[in-house]
């Protein structure tokens, strides 16, 4: 046993704790703060695995822009705390069974299949080398997804506005 | 190209809407003159072909083709939209923006070979689409319509990665002609089986196949009239042409996961065509009747063959144009953007008698009766999977073309038989619109009689997509 | 020499497993949002696995575009749920059964 692979199990028995506590609370507010501790795991993993611009990114997209964004709209619409009863047994018990059969599928899968055996070697990609590949091989995903996120600007921003107003039509000249 | 067309249409779309004043006249014909400029554009590409963006991207007959169908579907719906009562005025021109660039999407996503670029581009035609569904004026089940659907869309999605992350781990690469020669032997292995469904189900959703087809109904009824006919139509083209190229990357080898699709296109036909029968929001029945026709079109899938492959792609054309037909109805009855109920089409023969025999014709199409174009569309795809063995899922199948049969004479019923409650005007169809629908009935009724040049087209299609 | 990938697999698995159970049984639509975000994050655990098994880099290149996707997504969910909100006074989902499924 390595020291990456120690490293390794306390990571994602962190993960999977703080991920398991996130979707049980009744509170949304401790929900979302258990999920970034579960992702400020995700990053370390990522960086364990060869990954550290990537381990950054998460950090910064998902932990830092995302999950403040639940934030801001949970605090914004205050649901902090929501009135259903969690886990009534009626609707846990499905999705914990899929769960279940689909957990045991990724095992039988994990440890039969002759890849599952495959030790991961260290290895690192450092920026320069990712971002020259990036936009060698995957230019044409690169822009397709910046038009992606302008459109959805666009359209959040029309979303957002104007709701829950009715506005009697032809009185707004902007667009 | 087409695609370098329509992000140029996109982009002045965009710079417009940011600059003039809403006027909902102009905002239709500027964006009717763009959709109509897209199909001859089109047209004019059909025989490219070549590869680009490090394999990425794949122009061949394949893709070209659907790109035509495509654009045709395009053009379809933004003339549907004449009077677009049912969308603020001042979100015209973003509605069309929205239009265009989902459009741009599906042509993106018909060309791409390669993993990410399939990903990136399903999500921007989807997020346009949920973007466009919220867009309804006056109505709440809009929002909720485009909250549904963004959910289950991004859970569907979610779960295609996951498949995607299987594959790779089994398959070192990501671009497809690198995995057509490691797949067919590979297949064996469970993971990548496992990775193949998973992945397959986020196109399962865009195509509203069971086990994800239960957005369709919510969504079709929540959203507007023309956007509804732009899902049912297009989109689903779209997803048809991907899952296809897909699936052929099993290069016939898939007896495991041909039964898999067996159970689901059962499922879906089934389901789609017994919940129909009881449906009284003609939108609702619409989708149903799309769930189920997903299923019909799977079998063609299915088959492996290029037979089989070759009917998908003709049954997707014969789709586009009875389901865009039925939805043409449907938005000229209901002129002010509402919901139409199947009992509101009563009299329609006396309304518009060539309205009434458009939708019958339309649905007679899609209940498979000779000799419309829908009748020959599922005679290619049924002797395909017949010819690989399926004979218990062809019969299946056409128990479920009966039972559709009798909800679709329930409409041509309500349409011709039934009396109004009260005296409705008659509905005035201006000249383009009455030249279209004819066009569309006799296209309906000469492609079934004479479907020899779009059967060229689809076997060119399908031989290129399995030669190459 | 780190773990053998399966034991990655299975971590990404059984997060994507939570993810699925956060979506499917809670009825708050903030909720649902989250888990679906829990998916993607597993799914991309997935790809930096593969990436590194088979030493390339497209794997990477796949989570980078995850989570773009994943903001672009959280942005329309939440822009929706606020505009459902401001409509109805409610995140609860059972509110929401104007549509039948």
């Amino acid at each position: 046993m390595t020291l990456y692979a120690v490293i390794f199990y306390v990571l994602a028995a962190v993960i999977l704790v703080a991920t398991l506590l996130a979707i049980t609370r009744r509170n949304l507010v401790h929900a979302v703060v258990y999920l970034i501790i579960s992702f400020f795991g995700t990053a370390m993993v990522y960086y364990l695995l060869g990954a550290p611009f990537l381990a950054a990114l998460e950090v910064i997209i998902y932990a830092g822009a995302i999950m403040v964004l639940f934030l801001f709209i949970i605090m914004m619409l205050r649901v902090e705390k929501t009135a259903e009863r969690p886990f009534s047994l009626g609707q846990l018990l499905p999705p914990v069974f899929l769960g279940l059969v689909f957990l045991e599928l990724v095992g039988l899968l994990a440890f039969t299949d002759p890849g599952g055996r495959v030790v991961l070697e260290a290895a690192t990609a450092s920026p320069r080398t990712f971002g020259r590949f990036l936009f060698q091989r995957y230019w044409l995903a690169v822009e397709i997804v910046s038009f992606l996120l302008l459109i959805v600007l666009i359209g959040a921003l029309f979303l957002g506005r104007a709701s829950g107003r009715r506005r009697p039509e032809g009185t707004e000249g902007d667009s | 190209m087409p695609e370098l067309y329509y992000l140029g249409a996109a982009g002045i779309l965009l710079l417009l809407s940011m600059v003039l004043q809403p006027n909902a006249r102009r905002d239709f014909f500027i964006a009717l003159f763009v959709a109509a400029f897209g199909v001859p554009v089109a047209v004019a590409s059909v025989k490219l072909s070549g590869t680009l963006f490090a394999e990425a991207y794949r122009v061949d007959l394949f893709s070209q083709v659907f790109k035509v169908i495509l654009a045709g579907g395009f053009f379809l719906v933004v003339s549907l939209c004449t009077e677009l009562e049912g969308v603020e005025e001042r979100h015209h021109l973003e509605f069309y923006l929205l239009l265009t660039t989902s459009t741009l999407a599906m042509m993106l996503l018909v060309s791409s070979v390669e993993l990410l670029t399939i990903f990136v581009a399903l999500e921007l035609s989807s997020y346009s689409l949920y973007l466009l569904v919220p867009l309804r004026r006056g109505y709440d089940t809009a929002v909720e319509a485009g909250i549904k659907y963004l959910l289950v869309g991004t859970s569907a999605s979610a779960v295609m990665l996951f498949g995607f992350a299987c594959l790779y781990g089994v398959i070192r690469t990501t671009r497809f002609p690198e995995i057509i020669q490691v797949l067919p032997a590979g297949i064996g292995q469970p993971l990548a089986t496992i990775g193949l469904f998973l992945a397959l189900c986020g196109f399962f959703f865009k195509l509203a196949l069971f086990p994800f087809h239960f957005w369709a109904p919510g969504v079709y009824q929540g959203a507007a009239n023309q956007v509804a006919a732009y899902i049912a139509t297009t989109s689903k083209v779209a997803a048809i042409a991907i899952l296809t190229r897909v699936v052929s990357l099993c290069g016939g080898n898939g007896e495991y996961m041909a039964k898999v699709l067996v159970a689901l296109s059962i499922a879906s036909m089934t389901l789609g065509n017994l919940a129909a029968i009881r449906q009284r929001d003609m939108k609702r029945l619409l989708a149903y009747s799309t769930i189920a026709h997903a299923g019909y079109v799977l079998i063609g899938i299915l088959s492996l063959s290029q037979g089989g492959y070759a009917g998908a792609i003709f049954y997707s054309l014969a789709y586009l144009i009875m389901k865009f037909t039925c939805f043409l109805v449907l938005v000229k009855v209901a002129y002010d953007g509402s919901d139409l109920q199947v009992a509101q089409l009563a009299g329609l023969h006396r309304r518009s008698p060539l309205l009434a025999m458009a939708l019958m014709v339309g649905l007679f199409g899609l209940a498979g009766i000779p000799p419309t174009v829908g009748f020959t569309g599922k005679l290619l795809v049924f002797t395909a999977a017949m010819e690989r063995g399926h004979f218990a899922l062809v019969l299946i199948a056409m128990i479920n073309v009966v039972i559709s049969l009798y909800y679709y004479l329930l409409v041509v019923r309500a349409a011709y038989l039934l009396e109004p409650d009260e005296d409705l005007p008659r509905i005035l169809l201006s000249v383009p619109v009455t030249l279209l629908l004819w066009v569309l009935v006799l296209v309906m009724v000469a492609a079934g009689i004479f479907p020899t040049y779009l059967l060229q087209a689809a076997d060119g299609a399908a031989r290129a997509l399995v030669g190459g | 020499m780190i773990v053998p990938y399966g034991h990655v697999l299975m971590l990404a698995g059984t997060l994507f497993a939570l993810g699925v159970v956060c979506t499917v049984a809670r009825r708050n639509l903030v909720m649902i949002l989250l888990g679906v975000e829990i998916m993607l994050n597993a799914a991309g655990i997935a790809f930096v696995a593969a990436a590194l098994r088979w030493q390339r880099l497209e794997g990477q290149a796949f989570v980078l575009f995850i989570m773009a996707i994943a903001a672009a997504e959280v942005s329309v969910g939440l822009a929706l749920i606020i505009r459902a909100y401001r409509r109805t006074g409610s995140v609860d989902e059972d509110t929401y059964d104007l549509l039948k499924w």
